[in-house]
């Protein structure tokens, strides 16, 4: 399927520091996600991954540096710009982040609610599209207690699609999820980038997830981004984390204190 | 310093974000949900009938006894009436209904919000485009100026009633008489002092609730943590603000 409209402009992070409660967790960032493309932003747990992205979602404001997308300072938009922003931006939680007292389509039916003046019978229909666009159009009146954790990440991707947004953010989609339903959520990913022409950020620390739907990867470690380039390059890249990470071999400093530890604790115990 | 700093920083941005709120409001902007709101009145009203009902009642009792056991002593047990009266406009009927709503809706306020915060759902409001304050704390707040003093006439009423009945059939006063006590002693300024002072608690309950729901970060302890302070916090104010009520109301009494 051909898609004429444009997705989302690239997005820039420039010198980006950033602090989460009072410890400095980024410092100096430089990066670039690509229009069009969709970058894996991946790093070990702690590594600064989803504080970078609550700094685009504009819920973390930089401590220095800035962002910019399509050359404007994000943190400098006018509240309109904001809200158009926001209307072109779809978000997927970690866990779906639904509100648990609505049912699933009154979920979805949110933004369209807020960003247009549909009335409420075509808001539905769109509902219902959005719903099997993930597949679950059976689960409309569910609340979101009642689905499982593969089906509120989808649920949550159907609410981010609603306003068809030409830039989509995820936070870890395939974090918790059986092997299968992660492979299904990847795929309906790269389904809806082709379909709908998008920029996609997603931050991940799934490797499998990683070599599914990315083409453009930034790897974060202790708040610096030690790669930024093609998925193809980052496997030959020559640097001890990431060739650790990506034959997932723990550190041998912390795997030795992890033994020691061990060690000591059967002592303890047989003492 | 810097918690105190936070914590009330988060209060005025919420208090500066409701009064943008009904700025949208005038410029003819939706800033209501009508199901929010409806779900709103449901819980804080409706739901709280029977309770405040049942304290209400009990009120009326206890007062008419207390009130019979020392008049008695002076032979001035027909004031029975118009001391429960007075008392139940102007104090417990205001006071033991923000105190039940408290332990009802200010803590469900701080609950409720103190869980989506840490399941980010106040996260995917703000990313939505839709402002948590506007979407969360609104309805409330309508739902609680509207219901509070609702809920405050109904436990004067029954809190007065179920005095006279108690009266006329276990302290042998006549129910004519106690109900012309009352009529003749009772004065709409003191239903007018109870109805503001609950307008006053109706705000406090929402906005302490709300905050502190807002305030939570650290997973489940938290929330319970929260919703204590939420509590807690709302008795603390809402006796002050009723010392203070009191004292104007004394100031300014007519002659």
């Amino acid at each position: 399927m051909t898609n004429q409209r444009q997705a989302a402009p690239e997005i820039r992070l420039e010198g980006l520091s950033l602090s989460y409660g009072g410890r400095v967790i980024i410092e100096g960032l430089d990066a670039v996600m690509p229009a069009g493309r969709i970058t894996a932003v991946l790093g070990g747990s702690g590594g600064g991954k989803s504080t970078v992205l609550k700094c685009i979602l504009r819920l973390l404001p930089p401590l220095s540096g800035r962002v910019t997308i399509g050359g404007q300072d994000f943190y400098a938009l006018s509240p309109e710009a904001v809200r158009d922003w926001k209307r072109d931006t779809g978000v997927l939680f970690q866990d779906g982040a639904l509100l648990g007292s609505l049912t699933v389509g009154e979920n979805v039916a949110l933004p369209l609610q807020e960003h247009t003046d549909l009335p409420e019978d075509l808001i539905e229909e769109v509902v219902r599209l959005k719903l099997k666009l993930v597949g679950l159009e059976h689960t409309l009146h569910y609340y979101p207690r009642e689905l499982s954790g593969g089906m509120r990440k989808r649920a949550g991707l159907a609410r981010a699609m609603a306003l068809d947004p030409r830039l989509l953010l995820c936070d870890e989609p395939t974090a918790g999820l059986d092997p299968i339903t992660a492979a299904e959520l990847d795929r309906l990913i790269l389904r809806l980038k082709e379909t709908f022409a998008m920029t996609i950020v997603a931050v991940t620390h799934d490797l499998d997830s990683l070599m599914t739907i990315a083409e453009h990867v930034i790897v974060l470690h202790k708040g610096r981004a030690l790669y930024q380039g093609d998925l193809e390059h980052l496997m030959t890249f020559d640097d001890p984390y990431i060739k650790r990470f990506l034959n997932r071999e723990p550190d041998p400093f912390d795997a030795h204190i992890m033994e020691e530890d061990l060690a000591a604790a059967t002592r303890a115990g047989k003492g | 310093m810097n918690w105190l700093t936070r914590d009330f920083s988060v209060l005025f941005w919420m208090i500066t974000r409701l009064i943008a709120c009904a700025r949208m409001g005038h410029e003819g902007r939706k800033i209501f949900y009508l199901r929010e709101i409806a779900k709103a009145f449901s819980r804080i009203g409706a739901d709280a009938i029977p309770i405040v009902s049942v304290i209400a009642v009990s009120i009326g009792v206890i007062l008419s006894l207390q009130a019979a056991l020392q008049l008695e002593k002076v032979g001035a047990v027909s004031y029975v009436a118009s001391l429960v009266g007075v008392t139940i406009l102007t104090e417990l009927g205001p006071l033991l209904t923000a105190i039940i709503v408290t332990g009802r809706s200010g803590a469900s306020f701080a609950a409720e919000i103190a869980t989506m915060q840490i399941y980010e759902e106040i996260d995917a409001l703000e990313v939505i485009g839709l402002d948590p304050v506007r979407f969360l704390v609104w309805p409330k707040l309508l739902a609680m100026v509207l219901m509070v003093p609702c809920l405050t006439v109904l436990a004067d009423f029954v809190g007065i009633v179920s005095g006279g009945v108690f009266s006329s059939v276990f302290l042998g006063i006549d129910g004519r008489t106690y109900f012309q006590e009352s009529v003749n002693f009772l004065r709409l300024r003191f239903f007018y002092t109870g109805l503001i002072k609950s307008l006053g608690f109706a705000v406090t309950i929402t906005l302490i609730g709300c905050w502190q729901g807002f305030l939570a970060r650290d997973g489940a302890v938290d929330v319970g943590l929260r919703t204590t302070r939420a509590v807690v916090q709302s008795i603390f104010v809402i006796v002050l603000l009723d010392l203070f009520f009191t004292a104007v109301n004394y100031l300014v009494r007519p002659s």
